[in-house]
């Protein structure tokens, strides 16, 4: 009883959550998982069970009609998503490198980062091209990478902030004491500690510009999948070809997110049993 | 270098003329921090606090066929306030987004309560925690039209629903409704809920736990007067978050609602397809004043500020 720490309630209660959890489980991924299964459906099935069939005609249309008519899509989001992670991974390292030091300046700088996550994107989206249209601009990339990144800098913000906070600033001011510049401070003595939270801040970054789609529908006039997607879905009929194309970009995004996640968490654990242990 | 006395002048020598490098140095630094910061500070600027403010005040500019004159007029909003169908779109948002915001927390809580104080094992916990995560990182448009086959006449719980005997024939409101569009809003904000929440239970010492226990304290009052209060800040931001995302929502609200409800986000994407800018940012403003009221009540009712 006392080695298992904080455990509340009696046991038959933590079974009930035990089971309660899963149905949460199922009630998240159940869509996603049928989804799935639907993608292999027949050639002649539909976008409902039942099943006509289990085939991968939905998949080799996927790769090859759509593929074609999608190419150009899937290079613009992909080319987006790459300038997302980098600028908002940049950007969060300032931000959050100067709110450490609590240099002047900052302290507006949190705020306006927390409103960007709270700001709905219908409103961001139509407010940027309001403003181009003020501009004379056409919106395009520019305005497109503009509403991912504020999407993305919060997110990974607070990760480089996770990320600073376990990094002590000893080492920091050593290397100051022995004379070593701002730059070859942070070159050569931090960035080789704190890269995998730059590249975590990065992949945050990718993977929520990969599948943006309420900041991006009003932002730009250059269809990225996303947008793509949505034109297919409200204009032309569906077929279970787009289920495919879900399920695919869903096991890319789970993919980023376990290179993403396993790696922090185990040394998040690593520390934390450590702590424990002494 | 012969005497001691001309050996500590070079030292204190040197230490002077390193004391005005070094404060060189932090000026330099200083204006080096300050062009870095100049890039966020201009790229939020641009791209978040114009926006916003252009949008309130295009909102107050004549329409046009083809946009809008730059000449003051309080018409979009008195055009949107005789508009029944504006009033009722928006009563419908709110009421939507106040459903999904309590029932994501009835159910988030548990999940929250359940990685936090049930899980033993620390990786566990975590795993659990990511494996819940996961699905918020997919399109939000997939994960809607996921609910398609779920729901639809033919879909999968209508034929559960017939082949357990427990309806005769298929549902209909279960695909193109209200209850179809907040289900699938639950499901799609249900993460913001939990991790918050779940982050403000894990903080609790297991000592106070213990302790309540050791003086008597059943799991009901352990609940009530201890998890509840201390995880208050938690399920304040998690309700604001879910609030303000299912304010905006229209993407879910299309695709699920299938025309037969609506949305101001919704309402606000037809204005821009119909180039009837000012009255898109005139219904864009009142979606964000109400937003704001919400949080406002929310952060009141919450009492963040003493939480923290």
């Amino acid at each position: 009883m006392g080695r298992v720490q904080g455990i509340q309630g009696g046991r038959w209660l933590n079974l009930g959550l035990g089971i309660y959890f899963g149905l949460i489980l199922l009630f998240l991924y159940g869509p996603i998982i049928v989804m799935a299964l639907l993608s292999f459906q027949g050639p002649q099935g539909g976008m409902t069970f039942p099943l006509k069939g289990v085939s991968l005609h939905w998949w080799q249309r996927l790769f090859g009609e759509r593929a074609a008519e999608l190419g150009e899509a899937i290079v613009r989001t992909l080319v987006v998503a790459i300038e997302t992670g980098l600028i908002a991974a940049a950007f969060s390292l300032i931000i959050a490198f100067a709110y450490r030091r609590r240099l002047p300046g900052t302290r507006p700088l949190f705020p306006t980062v927390l409103l960007a996550l709270m700001t709905p994107g219908i409103l961001l989206g139509l407010g940027v091209s309001l403003w181009w249209r003020i501009l004379n601009m056409q919106p395009g990339h520019l305005s497109l990478l503009g509403v991912h990144v504020v999407w993305a800098l919060p997110f990974a913000f607070l990760v480089m902030l996770a990320v600073l906070n376990r990094f002590d600033p000893g080492i920091e001011e050593s290397a100051r004491d022995l004379g070593a510049s701002e730059l070859r401070t942070f070159f050569e003595v931090v960035f080789p500690i704190i890269w995998p939270g730059i590249l975590s801040a990065a992949l945050f970054g990718f993977t929520l510009s990969l599948n943006e789609f309420e900041r991006s529908v009003l932002a730009t006039s250059q269809n990225t999948l996303p947008l793509q997607l949505w034109a297919m879905l409200t204009v032309q009929i569906i077929e279970p070809d787009l289920y495919a194309l879900g399920t695919l970009t869903t096991l890319i995004t789970f993919v980023i997110v376990g290179a993403l996640f396993i790696p922090t968490f185990l040394s998040q654990i690593r520390r934390f049993s450590r702590r424990r242990a002494e | 270098m012969s005497s001691s006395s001309s050996r500590s002048v070079t030292l204190a020598d040197g230490r002077a003329a390193r004391t005005a490098s070094v404060s060189r140095q932090r000026l330099a630094t200083g204006s080096a921090w300050a062009l870095l910061l100049a890039l966020p500070t201009a790229w939020l600027l641009a791209f978040l606090i114009i926006p916003v403010v252009v949008v309130v005040v295009v909102s107050f500019f004549e329409p046009t066929l083809s946009g809008f004159n730059r000449v003051f007029t309080l018409d979009n909003y008195r055009l949107l306030a005789e508009s029944d169908v504006f009033i009722r779109t928006l009563s419908n948002t709110v009421l939507n987004a106040v459903i999904t915001t309590v029932v994501t927390f009835l159910l988030g809580f548990w999940v929250a309560y359940y990685l936090a104080l049930v899980v033993p094992d620390l990786r566990r916990k975590f795993a659990l925690f990511i494996i819940a995560l996961a699905p918020f990182f997919t399109s939000f448009l997939i994960r809607a039209i996921a609910w398609i086959p779920m729901m639809g006449r033919e879909g999968l719980l209508n034929t559960a629903l017939l082949n357990l005997g427990i309806t005769s024939q298929p549902l209909d409101f279960l695909l193109f409704s209200d209850f179809a569009v907040r289900v699938a809003m639950i499901q799609l904000y249900l993460l913001f809920m939990v991790s918050p929440i779940f982050f403000s239970l894990s903080t609790i010492e297991p000592a106070i736990l213990e302790a309540a226990r050791d003086s008597g304290a059943g799991w009901w009052a352990i609940l009530t007067e201890i998890l509840l209060p201390l995880a208050r800040p938690g399920i304040v931001i998690g309700a604001v978050f879910v609030f303000v995302l299912s304010m905006g929502e229209f993407a879910t609200v299309r695709l699920i609602g299938g025309g037969k409800t609506s949305s101001v986000g919704l309402g606000i994407q037809n204005f821009v397809t119909y180039i009837q800018f000012p009255q898109a940012a005139a219904a864009a403003s009142i979606l964000v004043l109400v937003t704001v009221a919400g949080v406002a009540v929310l952060f009141r009712y919450g009492r963040v500020a003493e939480g923290l």
